[in-house]
């Protein structure tokens, strides 16, 4: 179970860091220059990321509380 | 299939698989009625790894209405007889979901455990019990390295087929300005 709930989180972040990538992509920045506008999008969708591995790693009782 | 329709699939695939994904991952262990109430005790899925896992207990009336003010006490008797078995109160304060009871035990021993619940309110007791398998722990982030290397990996291999592309988009104005002169 838990391996398809980080399957699903994988997958949110794949397409979250591709629609980032066209979006900057379709913005105007060339091929080249992308990374640099990513990186705030970058790190926003890994860190999502990473509170659900987090959360999902937590007991069931424990989910939702921050303490 | 247009880009629309692509993501209108993606996005019920997406749908289809979320009640699978089972986000709270609790599952009935137990569900009887004693006299006046019903109980039901959640843990998480088969099978339990050993190590700390938490258990939560709904008392509700027969209509269905959750009992707030019964008391609640959780016996988990380990696999081995030679092992000592533990009593824990199950406490509100440590549920998410205040309508449930809740203890964070640590079941250390593999095997098949036995559970016992007792339930008391109003000066009247009610005891019930059930069996649940403990299996072997394993480290749950490394059984689960494929799943945390996917996506490194898709991400690698997207900029490999980008830069693979640069080149080719490179080398072919690089011919079509060669074959112009």
């Amino acid at each position: 179970m838990l391996r398809l709930q980080i399957l699903l989180l994988d997958l949110g972040l794949l397409v979250s860091l591709y629609v980032g990538w066209r979006i900057v992509r379709g913005a105007g920045a060339g091929l080249r220059l992308t990374r640099g506008p990513l990186v705030p999008w970058v790190t926003v969708a890994v860190s999502l990321y990473a509170v659900g591995v987090w959360t999902f790693l937590q007991p069931m009782a424990m989910r939702g509380m921050v303490h | 299939m247009s880009t629309q329709r692509r993501a209108a699939a993606l996005a019920a695939l997406f749908l289809l698989a979320v009640p699978a994904a089972w986000p709270d991952g609790g599952v009935v262990r137990l569900r009887e009625r004693r006299g006046a109430l019903v109980v039901t005790v959640f843990t998480a899925p088969d099978p339990l790894p050993a190590g700390p896992q938490d258990v939560s207990v709904l008392v509700q009336d027969p209509s269905g209405a959750p009992v707030l003010d019964a008391e609640v006490t959780l016996r988990f008797d380990p696999p081995s007889p030679s092992s000592t078995g533990f009593a824990v109160r199950a406490l509100r304060s440590q549920a998410t979901n205040k309508l449930l009871q809740a203890a964070q035990v640590d079941l250390g021993e593999v095997g098949e455990w036995r559970l016992g619940v007792s339930v008391s309110r109003a000066g009247r007791a009610s005891d019930l019990s059930c069996l649940f398998p403990v299996a072997p722990a394993t480290h749950r982030v490394t059984a689960l390295w494929d799943v945390f290397a996917l996506p490194p990996v898709m991400v690698v291999l997207f900029a490999l087929n980008q830069a693979l592309r640069r080149r080719r988009v490179k080398g072919a104005l690089h011919w079509a300005a060669g074959g112009n002169r």
